[in-house]
């Protein structure tokens, strides 16, 4: 994975690390959550034959969940895989264009990420109304509804992050014409 | 661009162009965001970088390199087998090569270089032995290609020890051999032996938490104990019980850890949403029939297939990531392996070495990168680590062709 690291200057794209960082805290102390829950599943079947119920459920919700809460500072961060080699070649030689190919970029991704958080409300309210959930009535379930208000939230504040990413490249552009 | 922006924009503008249809196509971006990666399988990807991480914390890398150094310092070229094989070992706990090469870098290249290696040769070992970390399971790209073929991660992982072992046994006895032919290449002097080789008991000593945690994981997984998600999870806890041993953590450590476990989680997890949206996008084009018509048409069977796949696998490498090209490639390429009777755990195992022999070729050759940056030295710069990498790629390719030509090599019957 590589990236090359955000621009020094100050920019829009700044404005929105403390959410994107709150949100990846929550996504890492859910791994860290994960390794415990397979931990005492392990344990309590093999010491105890008695498993812990739902891990499997558990597992597969938190996954997406996971993804949703880091995505935003993996971005922030430069550690979503791209492909540089020709931005890197305009950075140098021609600046006004690398600005604005990078604002391109980032303008696709902000459409493509808002795109998918408009489309994910309707699956978020059907969720919460009628009560979805995983696993078993009477053994083990989980409410679907809080991970896809995750997803909602992270792929918008992707989106805003690709944004601001999209004005700043603009703005660096610009100021390289004078 | 992002690779992952990439996949998802053309699937989304691909399935709209053929079925005419922008809802259509909304809605599948959405059922990829939130189907593709729940499942409980998909646990491995956080719980096994989890484990990586922990594992370099823990300095197993320098244990590793201390014990092999004192089996193979004594012969010539010595302290590079030292390298492929500490880094043989390491790889047995940890997925990712990037963690291979900066562990390593730290660990192998001063000790080289104090015993009068030559930089470009010490730099090389180092890079080019960091593909193990991937080739020898654990391994993150065994995992992804797992999920993009649907093969289980564990019929994955039992296919890529010989595989792995291979080429570190191809790795050593190049540098063996080079060593004894042309010596110059290798070392410029040789000063008499720095300090006194460990006892034998400390190396044994050295490596038992090691051998200890490959055991417990590879040993549980193989012996049918436990999943291989489960199998990350007790890594995850034996390494981070061994950091915690070494007093290797503090809490900003732990941190650390769990932040860049978190986001190598989330490119691997968003690159694999995208391309569930992209082969969904290239079925419904009926791509892969039409690629499977014309290589037919053209004379080509399996054979052609192959090698056309490779050459572009390997072409890719030199601009994108290794995920990265797992995803572009194999959702076009697989419904083709499949067609023509491919062994699927086969085709993953030789798709994975030619992707890895990306990791060391210019200009996207990552394991490159990391060396030249973690070591910092400004005396020893990409060019002189590209150059010392170069006869491991190309040990990388006889090892491909032996995979090609004897697939039973990947294929235990276990």
């Amino acid at each position: 994975m590589s990236g090359a690291p955000g621009p020094a200057a100050a920019g829009l794209a700044d404005r929105l690390a403390a959410p994107c960082r709150a949100l990846a805290a929550a996504g890492s102390l859910l791994i860290l959550a994960l390794v415990v829950l397979v931990d005492l599943d392990i344990l309590g079947r093999e010491l105890l034959a008695r498993p812990v119920r739902g891990v499997s459920e558990l597992l597969a919700l938190s996954i997406v969940a996971i993804l949703f809460l880091q995505l935003p500072e993996t971005l922030r961060a430069g550690r979503l895989p791209r492909s540089e080699l020709l931005l890197d070649r305009l950075r140098g030689t021609r600046p006004r264009l690398h600005g604005l190919v990078e604002a391109a970029v980032h303008l696709a991704g902000a459409g493509l990420m808002m795109l998918l958080a408009v489309v994910s409300v309707p699956g978020l309210l059907e969720a919460w109304r009628e009560e979805l959930y995983v696993g078993a009535a009477g053994d083990f379930t989980a409410p679907i509804w809080p991970v896809r208000a995750v997803m909602v939230t992270g792929a918008a504040l992707t989106a805003a992050l690709f944004l601001a990413r999209a004005v700043d490249a603009l703005g660096r552009s610009a100021r390289s014409a004078r | 661009m992002h690779v992952a922006t990439a996949l998802l924009l053309s699937g989304l503008l691909g399935v709209w162009a053929i079925r005419g249809d922008a809802g259509i196509a909304a809605s599948l971006l959405a059922r990829a965001a939130s189907d593709a990666v729940s499942d409980h399988l998909f646990g491995v990807v956080p719980l096994f970088v989890l484990m990586g991480q922990l594992v370099a914390t823990a300095e197993i890398g320098r244990d590793c390199y201390r014990a092999a150094e004192r089996l193979f310092r004594g012969l010539p070229g010595g302290l590079g087998v030292a390298t492929v094989v500490a880094n043989a070992v390491f790889a047995a706990v940890t997925g990712i090569s990037i963690a291979s090469a900066a562990v390593f870098t730290r660990v192998a290249v001063p000790e080289m270089l104090a015993m009068g290696y030559r930089p470009t040769f010490a730099v090389g070992v180092v890079a080019g032995s960091s593909i193990l970390g991937m080739l020898i399971p654990p391994s993150l790209l065994m995992i992804v290609y797992a999920f993009l073929a649907e093969q289980s991660v564990r019929a994955m992982f039992l296919a890529g020890i010989v595989p792995g072992l291979l080429m570190a046994l191809v790795f050593s006895a190049g540098i063996l051999a080079v060593a004894r032919l042309a010596p110059g290449l290798v070392q410029e002097c040789r000063p008499g032996m720095a300090a006194a080789g460990l006892g034998a008991l400390e190396g044994l000593r050295l490596l038992a938490p090691v051998l200890l945690l490959v055991l417990l994981v590879l040993g549980g997984i193989y012996g049918g104990l436990f999943t291989a998600t489960e199998g990350g999870a007790v890594g995850a806890t034996g390494a981070f019980l061994l950091a915690l041993a070494r007093r290797r953590l503090d809490r900003a450590r732990v941190w650390q850890v769990l932040v860049e476990t978190g986001q190598v989680t989330a490119a691997v997890l968003f690159l694999i949403v995208a391309a569930s949206l992209y082969t969904r996008m290239l079925a419904l084009a009926g791509l892969p029939e039409l690629a499977l018509g014309a290589l037919r048409g053209a004379g080509l069977e399996a054979t052609g297939f192959l090698l056309a796949h490779l050459a572009i696998v390997l072409l890719l490498g030199t601009i994108l990531d290794s995920t990265s090209i797992l995803l572009v490639t194999v959702p076009l390429a697989l419904p083709i392996a499949q067609a023509l009777g491919l062994d699927l755990v086969w085709f993953g195992i030789v798709t994975i070495v030619a992707v890895e022999i990306g990791l060391l070729t210019p200009p996207f050759g990552l394991s490159v990168y990391v060396v030249t940056g973690t070591l910092g030295d400004p005396r020893i710069g990409l060019g002189t680590v590209f150059a010392g990498a170069a006869p491991f790629a190309l040990a990388m390719l006889l090892v491909l062709a032996l995979l090609l030509a004897f697939p039973g090599l990947a294929l235990l019957p276990l």
